[in-house]
């Protein structure tokens, strides 16, 4: 009984400390959605919390002008989403389950390739894309990500999982190579699917360091847009944090309806190490 | 030669299903590295010039009298490695004590907020702590002030403190993937052991030290090579953090990135690549095998 008690106390303090812990570090989450919705006097003078009346009118103010960056945006993480997926799937299917000569090298230069920081391919890519003429289209923010050898190296990961009798099954069946790739596959490996698809949306939405560099200001997408129209200049800070709320909500629609996938799907890729 | 027909024929949807992602890798992934390294070699001024003009050793001579670069080196060890430990600890710390919480409700709910920090834009972590950190109205001044601990308003964003500053940017660090990684480590280890180790009285922190860390080499090896890949060529920081404070920390990447961005030197932006690139892969085979010898000791 006092056992069971002081165990008891014992979660009741590990609770209050996580809690303690999550509260301070969602902290700027929260302050950023209520510092969007401040008059600069509220803000000004109160930003540490929230404060009313709820001034409306920055997220429109913001909003003039992230829609465009909102929907080139949304149309490249799109893309690019589904052409990795794509082009990375097929492959890692290919190299893991159908063992044809020469899968094993192409396994080996995908380890390789893993092991090559960004540093080292950064100045050539930038020239490779200006000599193929796709600098500053969206081509150049479209197809990186379909060449991922991280990204494949997971899959084969998880592929390499899936039991070699159903596929053998299939075969006999008269399934060709594309089609236990297309029917049984692919389907079996939705879970680690979903999760690098929420990790790509999320990239290319927050990324602003390689559209900085291979874009012109004109077709900058949301991070850089965020970047350069906001964040670097002097515009009133609440409207600059509306601006953000904004450009964030379509990630935490995203978040909430597919954060149960995610994280099992990190849990599931975790196992495998 | 019929033999070789024969097995493309049977084999050709499989040949076909990898050629895209094969063409692609070749291209924009094998190509880059090999060139960068003859780059390295060449005086390439812009981004758009003929590869003429090979200088050997001349941009690498060059970095190492390039005193911006060479206090980028130091600025990467001060900052960075800081930062490493805590990329590294805190991913376990919280994988730790969430493992330890009794209602499995409750942790799926910690599961999920570890990861809610994701969705909120680097920008706007950056800004935020620019205010938490300001000198007139910051946040923390205020606190120390309240507790007593210092008296007058100190510059965290200034030359002296911009370090600090940076490596505790995001206290407490909520530990997102990689944390979750570890945890998923950790729900892996069989029950039965965990009971036998409580049976032989083995106290929590011994059990830590002891069973979970055995049990975690795969998921420590992950966390460790991934995190000194990473932050030995993160520039995100300078980008975002020290150009709006005006307090400038070259890091090497960072010195990179500014002399393509601004389309200058080119080759000696090669060179830095290249120099790092070597610095990584020697750090990254050290933690290997220092890994891989503790690794075999434990078996």
């Amino acid at each position: 009984m006092f056992e069971r008690k002081s165990k008891k106390a014992a979660q009741i303090t590990l609770n209050s400390f996580i809690i303690f812990l999550f509260a301070i570090g969602l902290y700027p989450l929260f302050m950023a959605v209520w510092c969007a919705f401040k008059t600069p006097d509220q803000y000004r003078l109160y930003k540490w919390f929230p404060t009313f009346p709820l001034r409306g009118e920055n997220v429109s103010l913001a909003f003039d002008k992230i829609e465009g960056y909102m929907t080139r945006t949304a149309f490249v993480a799109v893309a690019a989403t589904v052409l990795m997926l794509f082009v990375t799937t097929m492959a890692a299917f290919s190299i893991s389950k159908l063992k044809f000569k020469g899968s094993k090298i192409l396994f080996a230069l995908i380890l390789a390739l893993n092991m090559v920081p960004g540093v080292l391919t950064l100045v050539p890519t930038v020239m490779l894309y200006h000599t193929l003429g796709l600098n500053d289209t969206l081509w150049a923010l479209i197809l990186p990500p379909a060449f991922s050898t991280g990204t494949t190296f997971l899959l084969i990961c998880s592929f390499r999982g899936l039991p070699d009798s159903t596929f053998e099954a299939a075969q006999i069946d008269g399934a060709n190579d594309f089609q236990k790739y297309l029917l049984i596959g692919l389907p079996l490996a939705v879970p680690i699917i979903a999760t690098i698809a929420i990790m790509q949306v999320s990239g290319t939405w927050g990324d602003f360091a390689w559209p900085m560099l291979i874009m012109t200001r004109a077709n900058y997408t949301i991070a850089a847009g965020l970047k350069t129209e906001f964040y670097d200049t002097t515009v009133s800070m609440p409207v600059s944090f509306a601006a953000y709320l904004m450009a964030s909500l379509p990630l935490i629609v995203l978040f909430f309806f597919t954060g149960k996938v995610y994280n099992e799907g990190v849990v599931a890729s975790g196992l495998k190490l | 030669m019929t033999k070789f027909l024969r097995y493309v024929k049977r084999h050709w949807i499989a040949y076909l299903m990898v050629l895209p992602f094969t063409a692609g890798v070749l291209l924009f992934a094998v190509y880059p590295p090999l060139y960068s390294i003859v780059l390295s070699f060449f005086d390439v001024y812009k981004i758009n010039d003929e590869l003429t003009g090979f200088n050997g050793f001349g941009n690498f001579a060059e970095l190492f009298r390039d005193t911006t670069f060479l206090n980028s080196f130091r600025a990467m060890f001060t900052l960075q490695l800081p930062r490493l430990v805590v990329n590294v600890f805190v991913p376990f710390f919280y994988a730790e004590i969430i493992f330890h919480v009794g209602s499995k409700k409750l942790q799926s709910a910690y599961r999920f907020l570890l990861l809610l920090p994701i969705v909120c834009p680097s920008i706007v972590t950056s800004l935020i702590w620019q205010n938490i950190y300001a000198y007139d109205d910051g946040i923390l001044n205020e606190i120390l002030k309240g507790l007593g601990i210092i008296s007058e308003n100190v510059n965290f964003l200034g030359r002296d403190h911009i370090i600090g500053s940076l490596i505790f940017m995001n206290f407490p660090w909520l530990a997102g993937t990689s944390g979750l990684i570890v945890l998923s480590g950790l729900i892996n280890i069989p029950a039965e052991v965990l009971e036998a180790a409580d049976l032989d009285g083995c106290g929590v922190f011994r059990r830590i030290f002891v069973v979970d860390m055995s049990y975690l080499i795969g998921q420590i090896k992950y966390v460790l090579v991934f995190g000194i890949i990473n932050i030995l060529q993160d520039y995100s920081n300078q980008l975002l953090f020290a150009e709006r404070v005006g307090t400038k920390i070259h890091v090497p990447a960072y010195y990179m990135y500014q002399l393509v961005n601004t389309n200058q030197s080119i080759g000696k932006a090669a060179a830095i690549g290249v120099f790092l690139f070597a610095v990584i892969m020697v750090i990254t085979a050290a933690t290997y095998r220092l890994l891989n010898a503790k690794d075999e000791e434990n078996v």
